[in-house]
């Protein structure tokens, strides 16, 4: 989609733990919103942004199957949070703590998709990072990317069995600042 | 709408166009759509500032909705995993939303406090429910003993009804016994006492018979000696024949002068022969006499040893008769023991009717009380159910 794509520099860059990056998609994943951080932070200005795929952001080094759970859960028309890496215009990197809900119109039907990211707690992307190496591992361990996910999924699916949660329990029990306790 | 042009002058049109945009997005946000927002302004920079700044305070608004949303929604499931998130939420949206996560955490509180008291309550019921089942199920089985214990009673006191009249009949039977081994001692005594006085007149028939005996011995013995002295008289009554032959002889020679003597010599010679004669006569009398009485003796002998044989059984029934006596006073003995414990086993058969009319009374309460047992299990148990279907 953009040809003009740096590569990658492995420097990260990240924002203020005020701010939130916030975008909206249509039902297609195609940018409707961004707001003037998300144009910061990436390095896109708002008509680059305007009527492009999201995943214009979307970082090499992250496993595929957290965007199939995503997906798979704003098709059941729930929120899901997600520890995802992005890629900014100029090749540089930065982690947020992705919040994506449907968006209803006055009528309750999903309008399109609404993304509120934070900058992510440090004790939880120090797990998330070792998790995602261990994914992208047993991923490219496969012959194609469909059964790669597949195996990703499985996995992890057996780790919350094993911890005995949902993924939304999960994802919430990674760091101390996510719970309802919680002052910062 | 999009403008290229970055300069700050804009013609009255852009900006009209640009204010439109602007204020149709507040209009819908007033109305409650969060998706509004000013997308698309003009490279004009104090509305690209305002358009932010409207964009900022949805995005803002948008996040707190969004996120007080989604966290009582999980509330409502009854999950509290998912708090507000606090970043990016600046001063009243911060406080709301520190004010909705405590309200939340005191909901998990009081809903784990409610869980565990549920599970609790839960537990006791199925505690309760198992007891009452218990209950239940001793109360039958106290049932079935009641009914057991209750013919066992009715069993004992027709036994002992029976046993009492056995020990009755037993207690006059033994009596009737006793009495005729009494007569028996008695008769037995005074058999005793003739067989004793048998034996005495025996043993002096006895005496007498020997003593006859000896008599008839001394007869014989005189017999003999009469023999002897006849043995001797008759020698000497030949002798004297002789003497008497030879007196006729020289008489007849002396003649004249002995003819005198010849008859006196004759007349001996008469007397010796009569003598002879006389002794042979005794002789006769006297094996007679020897004979009878040998025959005497041997009958006398005869009849001695037939009493002997007589006394000697007299001393065996003698014998026998003690041997008797010490029996029946043996028996006499054990059948006064009998009539004792007949006597003993009539009144402890009355205890026992007794005992067994007690039973059965108390047998008949049981089966009262373990039958309200059941009963009062089964309400229970009732009301435990009803507690539990409440629960649910």
């Amino acid at each position: 989609m953009n040809p003009t794509k740096a590569p990658l520099t492995g420097r990260e860059i990240t924002f203020g733990e005020d701010e939130i990056i916030v975008s909206k998609t249509d039902l297609r994943g195609v940018i409707t919103y961004a707001n003037d951080v998300f144009e910061r932070v990436s390095g896109y200005a708002e008509s680059e942004l305007i009527g492009k795929p999201h995943n214009l952001i979307r970082h090499p080094e992250m496993p595929a199957c957290v965007f199939r759970l995503l997906w798979d859960t704003l098709k059941q028309e729930k929120e899901i949070f997600a520890y995802v890496l992005n890629r900014a215009r100029n090749g540089d990197e930065y982690w947020v703590f992705a919040h994506v809900t449907p968006s209803f119109d006055l009528d309750g039907n999903v309008v399109g998709y609404h993304s509120n990211r934070r900058v992510p707690y440090p004790d939880a992307l120090a797990k998330v990072k070792t998790l995602y190496v261990q994914l992208l591992g047993i991923e490219r361990r496969e012959r194609d990317r469909a059964a790669g996910i597949a195996a990703c999924m499985a996995h992890l699916q057996t780790q919350l069995t094993a911890a005995g949660m949902d993924y939304s329990e999960f994802v919430f029990s990674l760091s101390e600042h996510t719970s309802l306790g919680a002052v910062a | 709408m999009n403008s290229t042009s970055s300069n700050s002058t804009l013609d009255r049109d852009a900006v009209a166009q640009a204010l439109s945009v602007i204020v149709d997005t507040c209009e819908r946000a007033s109305q409650g759509d969060l998706e509004a927002r000013v997308v698309g302004l003009p490279d004009h920079p104090e509305l690209v500032r305002l358009g932010h700044a409207i964009n900022h305070l949805l995005d803002v608004s948008d996040a707190y909705v969004r996120e007080s949303a989604a966290a009582m929604a999980e509330c409502a499931q009854g999950r509290f995993h998912r708090p507000i998130l606090l970043r990016g939420l600046p001063g009243s949206y911060r406080d709301a939303a520190l004010t909705i996560n405590q309200a939340a955490l005191r909901m998990k509180e009081d809903t784990e406090r409610i869980r565990k008291f549920e599970i609790e309550r839960a537990q006791v019921a199925d505690r309760v429910q198992n007891t009452t089942q218990s209950v239940s199920t001793s109360a039958q089985t106290l049932d079935q003993t009641a009914l057991q214990i209750l013919g066992n009673a009715e069993q004992t006191k027709t036994l002992s009804d029976t046993v009492a009249a056995s020990a009755t009949a037993t207690a006059s039977n033994v009596s009737a016994v006793a009495a005729a081994c009494e007569e028996l001692t008695a008769s037995t005594s005074e058999i005793s006492r003739q067989t004793t006085q048998s034996a005495d007149l025996t043993a002096a028939a006895v005496k007498q018979s020997h003593e006859a005996a000896d008599s008839v011995r001394a007869l014989g013995q005189a017999a003999r000696k009469i023999e002897t002295v006849v043995g001797l008289i008759h020698k000497i009554a030949g002798q004297t024949k002789l003497l008497a032959l030879n007196a006729t002889l020289e008489a007849a020679r002396a003649g004249d002068a002995g003819r005198g003597f010849a008859v006196v010599a004759n007349e001996v010679k008469v007397l010796s022969q009569e003598t002879a004669a006389a002794t042979d006569s005794i002789s006769d009398q006297v094996n007679s006499m020897r004979q009878a009485t040998s025959s005497v003796a041997s009958a006398i002998d005869g009849v001695s040893a037939a009493i002997g044989k007589i006394n000697d059984n007299a001393g065996i029934i003698s014998a026998s008769l003690e041997e008797q006596v010490v029996a029946t006073t043996e028996i006499a003995k054990r059948v006064s023991e009998a009539s004792a414990t007949a006597s003993q086993i009539s009144e402890t058969i009355v205890t026992v009717a007794q005992a067994a009319s007690g039973t059965e009374a108390a047998s008949i309460q049981l089966k009262q009380a373990s039958a309200a047992l059941f009963e009062q299990a089964g309400l229970l148990s009732q009301e435990v159910e009803h507690l539990n279907t409440s629960r649910n």
